[in-house]
């Protein structure tokens, strides 16, 4: 056990660290769902496309670009490029089943890797920062020790993440098109007769799923304070089991799934030192097993029924 | 051109079939002899792919089941070899079994889950246990087996040919030769078990799971032993990478390599046995030929010092053009041609088949075909 249980100002402090890291898991876990939800397809290329997005406002901001302006105009370009994938790679491959999409996925993991080493070195580089990141940039609240503090950062992280749900549950549950994405995702062949272009909905659905992760991976570049073209690499598992734990197709469930994510895979260190290094990846793999053992549709979604 | 037709099975089948694999061993033996050690070096490294590959293969292509983490398997193999070798002066021959069981039981804990879990969850857990193998074996307590943290472990095997071996080969010649035939019997097995009610099987269950079940197969039995036994294949393929390779890092054993063992099973044909080395090969040559065009391009060199990148461009956009375009992989594309020439048919259609399957079929009731498998329990 840790020396420091009974501290409340460290238990403060691994909370916020667990809820930062959790929110960025609980992101790539929205875009993992988003994607599911309607193709019922995961996109292993979604931390890579992501990263492309994030080296998009790198980019634009060493043209002088502001950076929020530049984070959006790279979103709308990951919206632009993820519905186009879905459209042009991942549609005609439907009907072949999962593995022929699992593998046109990873073959963009492969491209899209390579692509942004070829184009931006394979040397990390400082990361674009829109929120504010220097040592200071942080409102004390206990002294301690060790002091506990929230960094403006850390506060950037979880106001985003607010905001970004909030967006969604408007559009998802308080527009027209959103009403035709959750038609799609509840019963596609349904939703067909209807008159609602089930493709245009899943365009959708890989759209915001990439521009949601080029969010996150700014956000991840800027907690790691680089940005390189491996910087998603582990992110995505953690992405993956966040999205597990709170079932594929539960909006809802990715954001809870990726906070307790991060609760856990920073509790569990900070409060049992017998445990060293970086044990991150084998919790989250930890937590995938568990949850698809005990409860396969993971805690906010719906078991699947199979006819047969 | 009408093609000559042969009968399967028949003494001229087989004639064909036994020249074919004289002609196969006599340059697999004649490269030794031929080659300079850097190229050997080279077709030593696609024996230990292949044979990992072969593995993907079983239970990708011939059980459909999604597996991500290859890479893993082949890590087990080539650590156990390596710490046994170094550490614990096992002879390396002896460590091959030792890979292999590690690699079953590994593999038996990673297919559990497909008990319950279908496509896309096995999926993920797979890709979890690929991404967080390398990470356990940077952890101390792995570190107090000697797999040597992040650095990886380093291995020298050193053979010197023994004295009785009478071809004229380098010792690196004599360490290619015995790869091949520990390769050579691997592919054996693997054929017959693919031609065995286990293989049958195995295709039932990917072609139609719900079909298969109930003429007889168990779902759960065979896809956990399809993934353990092509965890083995997978954990051989790393010890016999060892042999020639003098450090496997857990670098060497991440994502990175199983994504290049997925591209190859594609490239080589993932329901074939024979693809496997088509992806052996790819898996070596590609990006040295890549690397070497890459650099000497001009404009591709000015982009980027490492010209080695352009190979996993190469790989992705093969990945996407053969699932697109020839989904069966080079392998079949191959017997396609041949066929054009020869055409092998099978033997008569009689009504009691010989005694090709080793279970004799039980036909004990007149009930309709069951269709591709013969029942197994």
């Amino acid at each position: 056990m840790s020396p420091h249980i009974g501290n409340v100002s460290y238990l403060l402090s691994l909370l916020t660290t667990g809820l930062t890291s959790g929110a960025l898991y609980a992101f790539v876990a929205l875009a993992i769902v988003l994607v599911y939800k309607t193709t019922t397809h995961i996109n292993l290329a979604q931390g890579e496309m992501a990263a492309l997005g994030a080296f998009i406002v790198l980019a634009l901001t060493r043209y002088g670009v502001n950076v929020w302006l530049a984070l959006v105009i790279s979103m709308a370009l990951s919206f632009g490029l993820g519905a186009g994938i879905e459209r042009g790679l991942i549609r005609p491959l439907e009907r072949r089943g999962i593995f022929p999409v699992v593998l046109a996925t990873l073959a963009l993991f492969l491209v899209i890797n390579a692509v942004m080493a070829i184009i931006w070195g394979t040397q990390p580089v400082p990361a674009p920062a829109p929120l504010p990141n220097g040592l200071d940039a942080k409102i004390d609240i206990l002294a301690g020790p060790p002091p506990f503090f929230l960094t403006y950062r850390a506060l950037g992280t979880y106001v985003i993440l607010l905001a970004v749900l909030a967006g969604l549950w408007l559009l998802l549950e308080r527009t027209k098109l959103g009403l035709g994405y959750r038609a799609v995702a509840a019963n596609r062949e349904a939703a067909q007769v209807l008159g609602i272009p089930v493709g245009r909905m899943q365009m959708l659905g890989w759209g915001i799923a990439a521009a949601l992760g080029t969010v996150a991976a700014v956000l991840v570049a800027e907690t790691v304070n680089t940005l390189d073209f491996n910087v998603m690499g582990s992110i995505l598992i953690f992405g993956l089991a966040a999205a597990t734990l709170g079932g594929f197709d539960s909006v809802p469930g990715a954001a809870v799934g990726g906070l307790v994510l991060g609760m856990i895979v920073t509790f569990v260190p900070g409060l049992f030192t017998v445990i060293e290094g970086d044990l991150g990846l084998i919790i989250a793999l930890a937590v995938v097993l568990v949850v698809l053992l005990v409860r396969p549709q993971g805690f906010f979604g719906t078991k699947p029924l199979e006819r047969v | 051109m009408t093609p000559r037709v042969i009968v399967e099975g028949s003494r001229r089948h087989r004639a064909w079939q036994g020249a074919g694999l004289l002609l196969a061993a006599l340059v697999v033996i004649a490269l030794p002899v031929l080659l300079d050690d850097f190229r050997l070096g080279q077709f030593a490294l696609v024996i230990a792919y292949s044979v990992a590959v072969l593995g993907l293969n079983l239970v990708s292509g011939f059980t459909g089941q999604v597996s991500l983490g290859h890479g893993a398997f082949f890590g087990i193999g080539a650590y156990t070899t390596a710490i046994l070798f170094t550490d614990h002066g096992w002879p390396y021959l002896a460590t091959l079994p030792v890979a292999a069981l590690l690699g079953l039981v590994l593999g038996f804990l990673v297919g559990m889950p497909a008990l319950r879990l279908h496509g896309l969850y096995l999926a993920v857990v797979t890709l979890a246990v690929g991404v967080a193998f390398p990470v356990l074996l940077t952890q101390p307590i792995a570190n107090k087996l000697g797999t040597g943290g992040v650095a990886g472990k380093t291995v020298f095997v050193n053979w010197t040919k023994p004295a009785w071996f009478t071809l004229d080969v380098s010792n690196l010649g004599w360490k290619y030769l015995v790869m091949a035939a520990v390769a050579a019997l691997l592919f054996w097995l693997a054929t017959g078990v693919l031609r065995s009610r286990v293989g049958r099987s195995l295709t039932a269950l990917r072609d139609n799971e719900t079909a298969a079940a109930v003429s007889g197969v168990w779902p759960a039995e065979v896809k956990t032993v399809a993934f353990a036994v092509s965890a083995m294949y997978g954990a051989l393929g790393g010890s016999l990478y060892v042999l020639t390779t003098p450090v496997v890092s857990p670098a060497g054993i991440g994502f990175a390599i199983t994504l290049l063992f997925i591209t190859a099973m594609v490239l080589g044909g993932a329901t074939t046995v024979a693809g496997a080395w088509i992806g052996g090969l790819a898996m070596v040559f590609l990006p040295y030929y890549t690397s070497q065009w890459a650099g000497q391009v001009g404009f591709l060199a000015s982009v980027t010092d490492q010209p080695g990148l352009f190979s996993n461009v190469i790989y992705g956009v093969i990945l996407i053009v053969f699932i697109y375009f020839l989904p069966q992989g080079l392998a079949p594309f191959f017997t396609k041609a041949r066929s054009r020439f020869v055409a092998i048919v099978p033997a008569a259609a009689a009504p009691a088949l010989p005694a090709a399957a080793e279970a004799p079929a039980v036909p004990a009731s007149p009930a309709p075909s069951p269709g591709p498998v013969q029942s197994g329990r």
